[in-house]
């Protein structure tokens, strides 16, 4: 039996690759173009039930109350802080060129308290926020930040746990 | 005089090492994509803080409520109307985890306000979901730690 040797055996099949690469660059742009940098975040939690529904959750168990006041000026910026805890009745009033001067004092005077010389320990007293309605959210988190705790190195030091909201009208 | 004849040929680069790298740059790429970023709506600018720190457990169920800063807000991704409309989205919400037997104080309220959101509008958020039976809320924040 006689084959046939043809010119065509010897010759490289060559796959047109253009439209592949093609694909792969578009697919490469897409991911590039909707890739975001992962911001990190995190949370204060807060445990808050309705005081009708659980009403000695709160209560029972917080001996000592602080109450912080947030008072905002019609744009919504925070104008005074006020502390109120057992006989202290302290004010604060922002100051727009140091912004976190009146956290600071905040979360110092928490520190002092918790610090052993007032209370026991710091699980019992709870903080209460009274809030202006329109004051802006950002002020609310920095004093929740400066009652909760502060940062000492690559640890959280925590104040207060128990933080609530007071309602006003 | 002899003249070498140029025999004329295409000069075809190599492409492997290209194909090879882009591959692997589309690989890094849709590792990296994060699909629940969706829920994540862009308007939202978070408050910052250097001590809130992301939950070390996961919570077994959560609700997850954006705010903007003009007091308009968000179940999720979906836009809602009203509190009203919003109470009977969270009863639907706490009847799915009921399905999936988590009580109503295990289920998680994650709220993400804008920072220039005004507070008595989160407080609003809160109280509705407090109506609803729910208690437990988280207050999300751009984390500075890492």
């Amino acid at each position: 039996m006689k084959f046939r040797h043809s010119d065509r055996d010897k010759q490289e099949i060559k796959l047109d690759m253009t439209a592949m690469i093609d694909v792969v660059f578009q697919l490469l742009i897409f991911f590039v173009m909707t890739f975001k940098t992962p911001i990190y975040e995190g949370d204060f939690g807060i445990k808050m039930p309705r005081a009708s529904n659980a009403p000695s959750q709160m209560t029972e168990t917080t001996t000592n109350p602080m109450l912080v006041r947030l008072m905002a000026d019609n744009e919504g910026h925070l104008q005074s802080l006020n502390i109120v805890f057992q006989t202290d009745s302290i004010n604060y009033n922002f100051d727009p060129n140091n912004p976190a001067g009146i956290f600071r004092a905040l979360n110092e005077y928490v520190i002092g308290i918790v610090g052993g010389q007032r209370t026991p320990t710091g699980g019992d007293i709870e903080a209460e926020l009274e809030i202006d309605f329109q004051l802006r959210y950002d002020y609310t988190v920095k004093a929740i930040e400066a009652v909760s705790g502060y940062r000492e190195g690559d640890q959280v030091v925590t104040l207060i746990e128990k933080i609530n909201f007071k309602d006003t009208q | 005089m002899r003249f070498k004849k140029n025999k004329h040929k295409v000069l075809e680069g190599d492409m492997t090492p290209m194909i090879d790298m882009a591959f692997q740059l589309i690989a890094f790429f849709m590792l990296l994509i994060n699909f629940s970023e969706i829920e994540k709506t862009e308007q939202v600018n978070l408050p910052d803080s250097v001590i809130a720190q992301p939950p070390k457990t996961p919570p077994e169920y959560t609700i997850l409520l954006n705010m903007d800063s003009d007091g308009s807000f968000l179940l999720g991704a979906e836009r809602v109307e009203s509190l009203d409309v919003l109470g009977v989205l969270l009863s639907q919400q706490i009847s799915i985890a009921a399905r999936s037997r988590v009580d109503k104080g295990n289920i998680n309220v994650i709220i993400r306000a804008d920072r220039d959101a005004p507070t008595g509008e989160v407080r609003k958020l809160m109280r509705k979901c407090q109506d609803s039976g729910l208690e437990t809320f988280s207050l999300r924040v751009k984390s500075q730690v890492r």
